[in-house]
């Protein structure tokens, strides 16, 4: 009888964490079998209209799901799921759904953890959770060896194998790289506008002169006077509003650099381990980003972008200036190749999931 | 024959460190015509050796560690305390009542019992010399304790070496010493109290004798380190350089850093057969500390005729076998906890002519960093001089804002007053290289100085940030620092600071040269012996720079390995506590 696969995300598909799909994917082509990913599904946000191959959405919709009775209604209803498709493979997308295995009458027979998150994001009760997975699950994924070092140290690993697989969705047949030297000579910024994203940066004075285009949804406590604030940008720095991710992969090739930050307030911003920062490298857009432990050391070991000195403005300001400076030199034009390089090398998703198939059970 | 008796508690098997040391010692005291007697742990199963074995005591160094920290576990709540004088005040007072009252007497009992069992087996004599390699409080108390009751005890001899730092990091860290110092010598003057008892006390480095000093108790001197083997005239060049991590698998001795340099080197050095790596991987406690786990868990994915793990400590003969078929020793150390603590496994590869890599700061770093001063002092006569500074033409001022030129005194004195004296210099004619001389006037005081360097475009935009830290040695009055040019460069941001607010950095003389290349393809081997690195991020850099300058390397290590040999080995230490008893 072939493996069912049940993929329990908590995300909305297509709006973040495209690594779950990308998982899904790959998993369901490794065991031979179609798969289907419950989702929480906001009813006010749009459908993304992504579609998988042999992959089958089933959505949950909760108004809010992030909220304490937001999370409890969609766990009710995706464990009704789970337990009603009786999966022989499981993925648990973060923290956010593990009371789902302790719910479960029957055990799959491989349980995946994907630890996208840090557990104590969501409060002590998570973390108690956490301590207690032993028996319930096969494999551990991490996204960051800081963040696999955090949950050791917090929960303990309780002899469970683990593994560290980078958020890099591309392939390693990179192609469609932009010549330097037709590119539209300005930098991008992708992501949410928000306060721990440091994107308050770009409305001061300061940067205002510097050619950097800025994409992604706004999600501050202060809606209102953000949107105002960039939509009146006017000077090089300009907002461009949310576009798909599709239609952003399009465009994000033409620039010169891409920038990658998030206000270190806590552990998941600060062990970061952002997509867009695999993505940029992928498209040969070389990356100027603060200093991640894993953004500085895949920087460091490839010498595909800058690394700014610390999370203040004037460090980001003094490194984009730098960029800047070196564009239209040869040292811009090995930065694009040394992208080239480490996608094809590891930054890619064929090479990551190597490291998983160490770990995959026979079912 | 006078009985060279060597006790160590944490001896329960054949691998490990502790072996390896007492196999050392016991043989050269053979050969110096000692009876050799080896005292271990219980669990001690091994017969086949050249002399007596008694495998007599239970517990070991580590199981009493947590005991003998008790009073770093004291410092520290004390220093996290908000009542710092008051509790101080009472912990002056009532000292020795604490103590009292922390001491494990159960542990000190068993330690004393185990002794009376094997003293009952051997008998003492004056000349004999009884050397306790692994001390911690729990066993000199229990040899004092032992001592009160035997009067043939006290015959022969005791030297005891200690080997954990009393205090971490640089001198200029050591906050509320004398509180910590108090409760140490409260145990130590026990000593006094017993005269018939000849004991004394070492440390393996000297920046350590000078903490265990610090006491004012009874006196240590600095023992040196006996498990060496000399260098080979024929030494082995493997096809692929095989660079070694010897130790057990832990934070402290950046095992955590290893995922990474492997994969840094890999595409270009790895993977093409130029170097394959060997790791020492069990961890130092049954479950491994978590940086450790997943470290382990990330290097056992790499191919393992590319990355050797040894899951087990080697014995004694498979640990040597490993050493010495290394071309490259890697030593990541954490610097903190070696500023004043030596590592065996250094002055093994240096005494075998092995290059290393190593930390800055570390009493690792300072074995051989007069060579690197030597080796690029030369720079400027082998290297085209673009450009050459000194004082006359160099501006040095305590802060940008500052009007005093320093440069027209005689001495520059950094001291915690005026720690940093800062200039620019400009890069015209786009030197490759910045060499720096800092000289120091004999009055000096300081053990090191920290170079800092930003290379800056024609905008003043920061390239590239490097630290140096140089320690000064003894024998040889400068630094020096070899810093390689961006291409960018054209301002250099110069800072020289003193890192120790107790202690006078008093420089007579700056000298910068830049310099250029014979020619582009010319190779320059930056270092000498080994390499000492400042930063965690520079070290796959590092380890690059020693594989594609092997040749120097291994020959600069081998030349080197005579001085390290010649002090460092087993003969040595056995004369050596030999003088000491007979001298009283």
């Amino acid at each position: 009888m072939p493996a069912k696969l049940v993929c329990v995300s908590d995300v909305q598909l297509g709006f973040g964490s495209p690594q779950i799909a990308k998982l899904v994917q790959f998993l369901s082509k490794y065991y031979s079998t179609k798969a289907i990913i419950v989702e929480p599904r906001n009813s006010i946000k749009q459908d993304s209209k992504t579609s998988y191959e042999n992959i089958s959405i089933q959505s949950v919709y909760v108004d809010d799901p992030y909220s304490l009775d937001g999370r409890k209604q969609f766990l009710t209803k995706a464990h009704k799921i789970v337990e009603k498709l009786n999966p022989t493979i499981l993925i648990i997308c973060t923290t956010f759904n593990l009371p789902i295995l302790f719910q479960l009458k029957s055990r799959p027979d491989f349980v995946i953890y994907y630890y996208l998150e840090t557990a104590w994001g969501y409060g002590k009760k998570d973390v108690e959770m956490n301590k207690k997975i032993r028996s319930l699950v096969d494999l551990i994924i991490f996204t960051e060896e800081n963040r696999a070092v955090r949950f050791g140290e917090v929960c303990g690993f309780q002899d469970i194998p683990f593994c560290i697989i980078y958020n890099c969705v591309n392939s390693s047949n990179v192609n469609a790289i932009i010549e330097p030297n037709k590119r539209n000579d300005r930098i991008i910024y992708q992501g949410t506008i928000r306060e721990d994203a440091l994107t308050y940066y770009f409305l001061d004075q300061k940067i205002q002169s510097t050619p950097i285009d800025i994409f992604g949804n706004i999600d501050s406590r202060e809606r209102d006077f953000y949107e105002r604030k960039f939509i009146e940008l006017e000077e090089e720095v300009n907002y461009k509003g949310s576009v798909s991710s599709k239609k952003l992969e399009n465009i994000r090739k033409h620039y010169i650099y891409s920038i990658v930050m998030w206000n270190p307030i806590n552990e998941n911003n600060r062990f970061a381990s952002p997509n867009k920062f695999f993505e940029s490298i992928a498209s040969g857009v070389p990356v100027i980003a603060a200093p991640h432990p894993q953004c500085e050391m895949l920087i460091n070991r490839y010498n595909c972008g800058l690394i700014m000195q610390d999370w203040t403005f004037d460090s980001f300001y003094e490194a984009i200036q730098l960029g800047m400076e070196y564009f239209g030199t040869e040292k811009y034009e090995q930065m694009v190749k040394n992208c080239l390089k480490a996608t094809k090398e590891e930054l890619n998703w064929e090479t990551q999931m190597d490291k998983l198939k160490t770990f995959l059970k026979q079912v | 024959m006078p009985k060279f008796i060597l006790i160590d508690n944490s001896i329960a098997d054949t691998s490990g460190h502790h072996y390896q040391y007492a196999m050392y010692c016991l043989q050269a005291a053979k050969e110096m015509g000692y009876d050799p007697i080896l005292a271990t742990n219980k669990k001690f199963k091994e017969k086949n050796l050249p002399w007596k074995i008694f495998p007599v005591y239970a517990g070991t160094f580590w199981e009493h560690e947590d005991y003998n920290n008790f009073f770093i576990k004291l410092y520290n709540r004390f220093e996290k305390s908000k009542y710092k004088i008051p509790l101080s005040f009472l912990l002056r007072i009532f000292g020795s009542i604490i103590v009292r009252k922390s001491l494990d007497y159960n542990k000190i009992k068993k330690f004393s019992g185990n002794t009376i069992n094997l003293f009952n087996k051997i008998s003492l004599s004056k000349d004999d010399i009884i050397f306790l390699p692994t001390s911690g409080f729990v066993e000199i108390l229990g040899i004092l304790d032992h001592a009160k009751k035997y009067q043939n005890v006290t015959n022969p001899s005791w030297h005891f070496l200690f080997r954990r730092n009393i205090f971490i990091d640089s001198p200029e860290k050591y906050s509320y010493t004398y509180l910590k110092l108090r409760l140490y010598k409260i145990i130590f003057d026990k000593f006094f109290d017993n005269k018939r008892l000849r004991a004394f006390f070492y440390t393996d480095s000297d920046l350590l004798t000078e903490q265990y000093n610090l006491i004012k108790s009874v006196k240590f001197e600095t023992l040196p380190i006996p498990h060496t083997i000399p260098c080979k005239e024929e030494q082995k060049i493997n096809h692929a350089l095989k660079i070694t991590y010897l130790g057990d698998a832990r934070s402290e001795k950046g095992f955590h850093h290893l995922p990474h340099i492997i994969q840094d080197l890999w595409p270009e050095y790895v993977r093409t057969g130029k170097v394959s790596f060997t790791i020492q991987s069990n961890y130092n406690i049954p479950e491994g500390e978590t940086a450790a786990i997943v470290s382990r868990n990330q290097l056992q994915l790499f191919p393992s005729d590319k990355v050797k793990l040894l899951l087990k400590s080697p014995n004694l003969d498979e640990y040597q076998k490993i050493l010495t078929d290394s071309n490259i020793v890697l030593l990541p150390y954490e610097k903190t906890n070696y500023f004043a603590r030596s590592s065996g496994i250094l002055v093994e590869a240096l005494a075998f002519g092995i290059p290393v890599l190593v930390p800055s700061g570390t009493w690792l770093s300072r074995q051989f960093i007069s060579q690197i001063y030597k080796h690029q002092y030369d720079f400027k006569n082998n290297l085209p001089v673009i450009d050459e500074y000194n004082d006359s033409s160099l501006i040095f001022r305590y802060s940008p804002t500052s009007t005093i030129d320093l440069t027209e005194q005689k001495i520059i004195t950094l001291d915690w007053r005026n720690p940093q004296a800062q200039c620019w210099l400009w890069n015209h004619n786009s030197a490759s290289f910045l060499l720096a001389v800092i000289s120091f006037d004999k009055q000096n005081s300081t053990s090191a100085i920290e170079l800092y360097v930003t290379q800056l475009t024609k905008n003043k935009l920061s390239i590239k940030e490097n630290s140096y830290f140089l320690q000064i040695v003894k024998n040889l009055d400068f630094v020096t620092a070899l810093i390689p040019l961006e291409k960018n460069t054209k301002k250099i941001w110069l800072g020289i600071n003193a890192p120790y607010t107790e202690t006078k950095a008093l420089i007579s003389n700056v000298q910068i040269y830049f310099l250029g290349m014979n020619n582009e393809t010319q190779k320059i081997p930056l270092s000498s012996v080994g390499i000492i690195y400042d930063k965690p991020n520079e070290i796959s850099h590092k380890l690059k720079e020693i594989v594609d300058n092997y040749q120097h390397y291994s020959r600069t290590a081998r030349e080197f390995s005579k001085e390290i040999y010649d002090t460092n080995n087993a003969k040595s230490l056995v004369k050596m506590i030999t003088k000491r008893a007979k001298n009283t």
